[in-house]
Order: structure tokens, then sequence, then C-alpha cells
């Protein structure tokens, strides 16, 4: 316990003799700051006493809360700040600490105490992990209070924002520890692990994308299928309708109409049958990418698991069909005749595939998300753990 | 953690210095509580067949000052570092204050100073001090006891709070040895203590060995630095291309290189020779005579042997200028063993080549 507190101080010591760990602390109290100057009300954005006319930006559009909470913390403090640009900078300060720890002169003298090897490399790794942790702690109860004071608004669920952005670092920093363990160079450890998440995010836009397009077919599939039965009932009432016809110009006119929607109903049947077809062939894309995706660590998803546990389903629904209320309201009126089919929606197949997905991706399991990140960088810690314990300094 | 202070381990250090060198004179084959350090057999090979080290067979009394000496690429730091499991031995049986070589908990009582070791740029010199202190497991309040008491021991009280990276390569090597002793260690290695330390710094170093040996500390230095072990040491090892080519006191190394030398006023070997008596390079006792010159050589360090010849020598009316014994330096030792026995050569500096049952002979005294 001495050891391992004597290298937590060591490298909170090293953190603070490095200028990019203050310098991302000053950027995160800007971020803060700004937090603190923006709000919104009916109008829009609200930034001090200004207000701009952003109407999907106002109270009519969400809630204050849904605002603090999914905008400006997850969607910008977690999403973009700190899981973006500060933990750039945290991989800049901290890809050197492995190679300088394993570096000749100053490792010999590490390894002479009395401390196994496998413990020392591993209390040194989760000591990489300080820098994010410090960074994220002060940021999170920096808008804990900022939220609370400004807008009375007190949610201490975002505090869960500490956990959940060091385990997503963590993933990338054992990755940058085996790297900088084999290569002893701070530069190919940063290098490399920048691209490994480089990789990762294609992935992750891979598999959004993917299953976008799935989900999109499927909905016009659904669409074109309910047309079609739709189309199917008014055959047969029109058929009904000829039948009650006593005149041959009348049954010959309504069979001139049972044809025209015969001929709708195959090709919506065909178009329908395309779609399914373009779901299934997105639909294995999707799966392939999932299944490489297992065995990845899963940093997007892990920092969606935020946004999961401080929004609700129901909130995020809220807010989603508040937002196509607005627009709505702008559209052109319905114009149809009231017997007609109405036609495909693509808009509403977007919107209702948006919801899908939203969907399918809250019901990803915890198990998924963090258990087969943790056997990833467990499995990348357990090789650079070994090649620690053996290697002659 | 297990600190054994050294009072408590050393109850008298002459009785204890005495004790190990009884307990070396004897033939013990596991670990030894009378021996710091007691290999044997210890072999490392390293990636691509390089022999670093092949088979040392080396034992250090508890309480003695010991020098290990080599030229460079000898395996001297290898042998330092495997003791310290830095390096992992291909093969050994070896044990370090008594327990297998290897075992971490033992480090608690070992002091350790890496030769061209980095502390980190960004702390102070006792923040370095607390820091190792605290990886070798000392408590906090004795941390505070001893950052004070060994900075002043090192001369670096007034570099205390001040970082490391504007330290000169001596003040370094200060702070090094005081983060050496920040366990209290019953066994110091220190690998070049010296090493970039001015003449000063030298003394002082020397001083401080002197010190940990009148504690009753085990003190094992690795240096090139031959007159520096010369005057510290008990007894010196020296390495060559990894294997223990001597071990012993310096004294027994050069017993058999001692001699008298007379040296004459104005005059030439044969009127030496003829003075004598003596055409070979044997005296009639036994011991070699070798006269160039006006100097007269006699292999003895025995005064009686000598006076027959000086009295030859004034007999015949010659002059003596000076009459002296002559004890080599452990320079002139070094360079002996690091001599090809077969070519007389220097030998290479590096590991020894990949030759099967490579043997040099070595020698203990």
């Amino acid at each position: 316990m001495r050891q391992t507190l004597a290298l937590f101080v060591d490298a909170y010591r090293e953190l603070n003799a490095k200028k990019m760990f203050w310098l991302v602390m000053i950027l995160s109290g800007l971020v803060v700051a700004v937090f603190a100057a923006v709000g919104i009300n009916e109008r829009g954005i609200q930034i001090l006493f200004w207000t701009l006319d952003t109407e999907f930006l106002s109270t009519k559009a969400m809630t204050k809360e849904f605002f603090y909470k999914q905008v400006l913390f997850v969607g910008l403090g977690i999403g973009f700040w700190l899981t973006w640009v500060a933990a750039i900078l945290a991989l800049v300060s901290t890809s050197g600490m492995i190679p300088d720890f394993v570096s000749g002169g100053a490792i010999e003298l590490t390894l002479s105490k009395p401390i196994g090897r496998a413990r020392l490399f591993l209390t040194k790794y989760v000591t990489g992990l300080v820098f994010v942790a410090l960074q994220v702690a002060v940021f999170s109860v920096a808008c804990v209070l900022v939220f609370g004071l400004r807008a009375n608004y007190w949610e201490p669920r975002i505090l869960l924002a500490i956990p959940i952005v060091v385990l997503f670092y963590s993933y990338l920093y054992s990755v940058c520890a085996l790297v900088g363990l084999l290569s002893r160079s701070a530069l190919t450890a940063l290098l490399v692990t920048v691209l490994f998440w480089f990789v990762v995010f294609l992935f992750n836009a891979a598999d959004a994308g993917l299953l976008s397009e799935k989900l999109r077919h499927e909905q016009m599939a659904i669409q074109r299928e309910t047309r079609v039965e739709a189309i199917d009932t008014q055959i047969g009432l029109l058929k009904d309708r000829q039948a009650n016809e006593t005149t041959d110009d009348g049954r010959d006119a309504m069979q001139g109409r049972i044809d025209r929607r015969v001929g709708d109903r195959d090709q919506e049947a065909e178009k329908a049958a395309s779609a399914r077809n373009a779901m299934n062939a997105w639909g294995a894309w999707h799966h392939r990418v999932y299944m490489a995706k297992t065995i990845l660590p899963k940093t997007g998803e892990t920092t969606s698991l935020l946004g999961r546990y401080l929004i609700s389903a129901e909130e995020e629904q809220e807010h989603l069909e508040a937002a196509q209320d607005l627009v709505e309201d702008r559209d052109q009126p319905d114009e149809r005749e009231p017997d007609e089919v109405p036609p495909v929606n693509r808009r509403d197949a977007e919107r209702d595939s948006a919801q899908d997905m939203q969907t399918e991706f809250r019901e990803r399991s915890l198990w998924w998300i963090i258990g087969t990140s943790l056997i990833f960088e467990f499995v990348v810690l357990g090789i650079a753990t070994f090649i620690f314990a053996r290697r002659d300094f | 953690m297990n600190h054994a202070t050294p009072t408590q381990e050393f109850p008298t250090i002459k009785a204890m210095t005495t004790a190990a060198s009884q307990a070396i004179s004897t033939t013990k084959s596991r670990g030894d509580d009378a021996y710091a350090i007691d290999l044997q057999g210890v072999h490392k090979t390293y990636r691509g067949k390089v022999h670093a080290l092949r088979g040392i067979d080396m034992r250090v009394g508890r309480g003695e000052v010991f020098g290990l000496l080599g030229p460079n690429g000898a395996g001297k730091s290898t042998l330092v570092k495997i003791l310290m499991t830095v390096i992992r031995p291909s093969k050994q049986r070896g044990h370090l204050l008594g327990h297998p070589v290897g075992h971490k908990p033992t480090l608690a009582r070992v002091g350790y100073l890496p030769e061209h070791h980095t502390f980190p740029g960004y702390l102070t010199g006792a923040q370095i001090l607390d820091f190792y202190g605290a990886m070798a497991g000392v408590v906090r309040s004795d941390r505070k006891k001893r950052i004070g008491a060994l900075l002043d021991m090192v001369g670096m009280t007034d570099w205390a709070d001040k970082k490391v990276k504007g330290y000169s390569k001596g003040m370094r090597q200060r702070v090094g040895i005081a983060q050496s002793l920040m366990n209290d260690p019953a066994l110091v290695l220190l690998d070049e203590p010296t090493d970039g330390v001015d003449p000063e710094g030298r003394r002082d170093i020397r001083g401080i060995m002197n010190r940990l040996r009148d504690e009753g500390r085990t003190v094992f230095i690795n240096s090139h630095l031959l007159s520096e072990l010369e005057a510290v040491c008990d007894r010196v090892a020296i390495l060559v291309q990894g294997t223990v080519e001597r071990q012993g006191t310096i004294d027994s190394l050069t017993q058999d290189q001692r001699r008298y030398e007379i040296e004459l006023v104005g005059t030439e070997a044969p009127e030496v020779r003829q003075a004598l008596s003596c055409d070979g390079n044997t005296l009639t006792t036994g011991e070699s005579l070798e006269v160039e010159r006006n100097v007269i050589r006699i292999g003895t360090d025995d005064p009686v042997v000598v006076q027959p010849l000086v009295d030859a020598v004034r007999a015949a009316g010659l002059t003596i200028r000076s009459l002296r014994p002559v004890r080599p330096s452990l320079e002139d030792l070094f360079m002996e063993a690091v001599r090809d026995k077969q070519t007389g050569e220097v030998l290479k500096p590096g590991a020894a080549p990949n030759v099967k049952n490579h043997k040099r002979g070595g020698r203990t005294s």
C-alpha cells in the first residue's frame, strides 16, 4: 500500500510539473464558464443577457434540464470536450509515462525495490489514468455546481462521468502502455494509440451507418408492405363497388380503377421486396461489423452510457416528438383524396429508423459494452505485464 | 515490511568482520547468514548467444567492503543487476542476505545505486529520497527523519528542496548515494559511485564507505577507479570476460608479487652479479633474483632473506642508494588479470566469445 501510494503521489507530481496538465485544466474551466453563461428560453439560446432565435434549442423543443444534461454536459462537455479534445491532450501528456518509466537509468532503481514486477507495472499503468481522472472529476463537480446554482438543477448523477470517462480512457491507455513498453518511445506510443483510436472510430461509424441504413430500409419495407395491404383492401372495396354497379360502363370504369390499383399494388410489393433485400444486405454487413466490434473496446458506447443513465428513454422520446412537432408545424397540409392510400413517407421512415436506432443502442447490454471492452483491456495489459515481468533492463 | 537495523543485526563490527573472514575460509555450499552475498554458478546469456557471465562464484562476508573490478564489458553491471532483480539470470544458485537471489522482500534491506542512473527531473532531492524510501517500504515517520540526516551526510542539505534537473552530475551522485541508504540497508551495492564526482566528492564518498563499514553494513562497490577501491576495500574480485579471474584480500592477491628492490649508485649488472656471486635468476634459498643495471629485485617479502645480499653488496664496495619493499598496486594486479595468459596481450573489452567450456582459470585467495 505504501508503495502504491508513493507511485500515485509521484504520478501527481509528474503531472503537476507538466504545463499541459494545467493548460487542459484551465481550458476545462473555460468550458464550464461558457456553460455557466449559456441557457435557453422560449425564443432560443440565451448567452448572458442576449438571446439568439433558435427554435430547436428553446424551451419549446426541450426542457431546461434536458438542455443542461444532454446538450451541454453529455453532448458538448463529455462527447466533445472530455472524450475528444481533453482525451487527445491527455494522451499527449501521458504517452511518455511508461517509456520514461522503463528508460535506462530509471527502471533499475524501481525494479530493485521490494515490489513485484506485475504489481509495479499495473500500478504504474493505473497512475497514468490520474490525469484524466483529475480532469474529469474537476470538470464534473464544476458542472454540477454551475447547473445547480444557475438553473437550480441539481443532478449528482453527472458525477457518473468520472468512472465512465476514466474507463473509456483506460481502453486507449492500455494500448498506449503496451506500445510504450515495446518501443520505449512516447511518440510511437502516441501515434499508434491515436491510429488505433481512429480504427475504433471507423468501426463505430460503420456500425452506426450500416445500422441506420438497415433500419431505414426496414422502415421503408414496412411502409410499403402496409401500403400493399391498404391497396389490397382498396381493391376489395372497389371490387365490391364494381359488383354493385348496374351498368356496363360503370363496371368497366371500376375495372379500370381496379386494374390501376392492382398495378400499383404489384409495383409497391416489388419495392417492398426490394427494400427487404436491401435491409438484409445492409444487415449482413452490419452484423459483420458488429461482431468485429465485439473484440474491440467500445469507446463510443461507453461514453454514451452517461447519456443512458442521465436521460431516460421517455425523456429522449419526448424530445424527439417535440422536435418532430416543430418540423410538422411547418409542413404543408395534406391535400390527398380521402380514399387515396397514403404514399410512402421518407421522412417518417427516417424518423422511425432513428428511433429504432436509439432503441437498439440503448438495448445493447452493459456486458457487451463494458465487459468485452474490459476483456480487450485485460488481454492487452496481460501481454504488457508478461513482457515487463520477463524483460531484462 | 521487514527492517532490521544495523545495530540489531551487527552487534560488534569487529566480531562480525572476523566471523566473516573465518566463514570465507570455510567452504559452504548454501546461503549462509555469515555471507551478505553468496553466489554460485551465476550464468547469463543474452540473446544472440552473448555470454555475459560464465559461472560466477563469489562470496562477500557481512560487514566488509567488497570491490568488484573488471574491464568494460566484463559483466560487472550485469552481475549487480542480477542481484537487484533488474536482470534475470540464465542459471544461478545464489543467496543475498541469506535468501535466494530474486527474493523481493529481501531487497527491503538492500540499498542500490545503479550506474548512469537518472532521477525524474520534476522531483527535488528530498522528494527523491522520500519516493525511493517509500518504494523500499520505509514508513513515513522514518523517511522524514532519514531524509535530513542523509542529505546532510552527502552534503546536499542546501539543495534539498531544489529540483534535480538543476543538479550537476556529482550532486546527482551524492543524492543517489543518500537514496541507497534510505532503507537503512544491511547491504549496499554501489555501481560506479564516484562516477562524475570531483576529488573532494570522492574523498567524501570514501568517508561514507568507511562510515558504512563502521556501522556494520556490507558495501559492494563496482568501480573502475582502482585507487578508490584500494583505499576502502577489504576484499576485491576481478571479473574478466564473465568469469571471476581473482578474488580475495588485496594483501593475499599481491602476496606472490611482493619483492624487495635494492638500488645501487653508479654500477652495472655484471659488477652487481659478481658482487652477489650469482649468475642465475634464483637465490640459493629459492627466491627469484633479477638484476637490471643498478637495481636488484628479490622475490620475497621477508627482510631476513635480503640481509645477506646487502652484506655482499657492501662487502664488494658498492654503495646502496635505497632499499625498499615493493608491493604491487591494485592496478598492477588488475593489469595482470586482464592479460591473456598465453599471449600476454591485454584482452579486448566485451563479453567472452562463444567458446564452449570457456575457462580462464580464476584464482581465489
